[in-house]
């Protein structure tokens, strides 16, 4: 089998010209007609665009316009992205009603002026309230390396179309951990960036001040390269930072150097199975720190995290609740209905406990530079299991494959999921934090383990492969 | 008795009336188990002692 193009390869070979853009997308096409029935990542497939934009390329090319800097890239994106012309279904059934989107969410826009090539929207959890996109509405998306396990969420969808290589980037949203949780599962590169620094605007929420977008790939250099035409102000994003773009693919070739490293224990290094302890023993050997330091209060934040969450997300749905409750997917509604319970005192307690743990989190990056945590506790769990025993301890699948990622991004830190092989036959990976605004510094420890071979995105499954 | 022991059930039911919720009956025991995992949690954040000046930001910045 001949390994599909990267995000990397595409471009040169599309510059060089020993590829069309139209061919890039012909065979992203190709392999999600084998391969998508199989593994149900995808609710719309939008070939017709996905040409259009491919022939655009190829035509500037011949006129002799410079090439744009992901010419011929295919990438699918989470379907609470808006695709001018698709109904942004976010995984809801009562989505479906809604009219098409008007235009293009500002990311979705990016990329094409990039002269990337959209093929599709993927599957996710009902409104991204999830960890497994098991979607009642939509279809369970599989994990391409055990079709009987679940792919993570709320991502699931971008996770499993890059992990099958249907396409060699795609973006996704993170709450609680809804990249770094199906990037794990599915052994892919993962970025939930900071707080503020990507564009939401044109894409659905879930939680307002809680909610970030990014991207997953198979490669570190990938996942670089479609990060930096993603970044930059955006307006119509009211919690999109005015800071100007930071470029990271410059960066990746740099190494760890002289970063200040540490595993994080304590509430980090309980509640895990062996493969989680054993990948961040081997990133930690591979960037070389043998350092722990500790995070406080990190399951007070977790709780928090899990507060704030339910009472944005019901209260942006709150309408929807007293209407029509019953069209909402049974995994979900529950959770929104509570929400919409919850006292104003325990929300405003959240809030302000995040002001709390911000500063103490800030304190410890004055030490540190790097930090080493697992991203999910298991590999990929069985479709359908509500429960597990990790430690000895029974606990609920949906919200332990969150307790690790969710304390991060209740903070907006920057975070790169990064998948670890030596951890077993199941992916599993480790996120690599960094302090606010510092991608760059995430990037650099992603890439030195890269390059180390710590880290990686397994083989293509042979459920993915085609002949 | 603290407030947060108190049975989530008579809760769940005056508090969807306030806020014109209507509860088909069958989907009691799962909000009523979310509702419980919540008031777990409030009991985590609400035990931790702030101080005054631990203010919710207007805008969230990290």
């Amino acid at each position: 089998m001949t390994e599909p193009d990267s995000v990397a390869s595409t471009v040169a070979r599309v510059q060089d010209g020993s590829l069309s853009a139209k061919e890039a997308v012909a065979g992203a096409l190709d392999r999600i007609d084998k391969i998508e029935p199989a593994l149900c990542a995808f609710t719309d497939i939008t070939r017709t665009r996905a040409v259009r934009e491919a022939s655009t390329v190829d035509k500037a090319g011949a006129a002799g316009t410079p090439f744009g800097r992901l010419a011929g890239v295919p990438y699918a994106v989470k379907s609470l992205f808006d695709v001018e012309g698709v109904t942004t279904l976010a995984g809801s059934r009562i989505n479906a009603g809604n009219p098409p989107a008007s235009q293009d969410a500002t990311l979705v826009a990016r990329l094409k002026a990039a002269g990337a090539c959209l093929v599709g929207s993927l599957n996710m959890d009902e409104y991204a309230y999830g960890f497994t996109t098991e979607n009642t509405n939509y279809g369970w998306t599989r994990n391409p390396h055990d079709p009987e396990r679940v792919a993570g969420g709320s991502s699931g969808g971008s996770a499993a179309a890059v992990a099958a290589a249907l396409v060699p980037v795609s973006l996704g949203s993170d709450t609680n951990g809804s990249i770094r949780v199906p990037a794990s599962l599915c052994g892919v590169f993962g970025l939930k960036p900071t707080f503020g620094r990507l564009s939401r605007a044109g894409t659905f929420p879930f939680s307002n001040s809680l909610d970030h977008v990014g991207l997953l790939a198979r490669s570190v250099t990938d996942l670089a390269l479609v990060y930096d035409e993603l970044q930059g102000s955006d307006p119509r994003d009211p919690a999109c930072a005015p800071r100007a773009s930071q470029a990271v693919a410059p960066e990746i070739g740099v190494g760890a150097g002289d970063q200040r490293i540490a595993v994080v224990g304590g509430y980090f290094a309980e509640g895990c199975g062996s493969a989680a302890a054993v990948a961040v023993r081997a990133a930690a050997a591979a960037l070389g720190t043998t350092r722990t330091v500790e995070i406080p209060e990190a399951g007070r934040a977790r709780a928090a995290a899990a507060i704030v969450t339910a009472v944005e997300a019901a209260s942006l749905h709150l309408d929807n609740l007293r209407t029509r409750a019953h069209e909402f997917d049974p995994r979900t509604r529950d959770r929104f209905l509570a929400g919409a319970l919850v006292p104003g005192a325990w929300y405003i307690q959240a809030l302000r406990f995040r002001h709390w743990f911000r500063a103490r989190v800030d304190a410890l990056f004055q030490q540190v530079d790097i930090l080493i945590a697992p991203a999910t506790p298991i590999p990929a769990p069985r479709g359908g299991e509500k429960v597990m025993v990790v430690g000895g301890v029974e606990v609920a699948v949906g919200a332990h494959l969150g307790r690790y990622t969710q304390p991060i991004s209740f903070i907006g830190l920057p975070v790169i999921a990064v998948p670890i092989p030596e951890a077993g036959p199941l992916p599993i990976g480790v996120q690599i934090i960094g302090p606010p605004w510092r991608e760059d510094l995430c990037f650099r420890a992603a890439a030195a383990l890269e390059a180390s071979g710590a880290a990686a995105a397994p083989p293509i499954p042979a459920t993915a492969s085609q002949n | 008795m603290h407030f947060l022991d108190t049975p989530v059930e008579r809760y769940i039911d005056e508090t969807a009336i306030l806020l014109g919720l209507e509860l088909d009956p069958r989907w009691q025991p799962d909000i009523v188990a979310n509702l419980s995992l919540l008031r777990d949690y409030a009991q985590l954040v609400t035990e931790f002692a702030l101080a005054v000046e631990d203010e919710p930001a207007p805008v969230f910045t990290p």
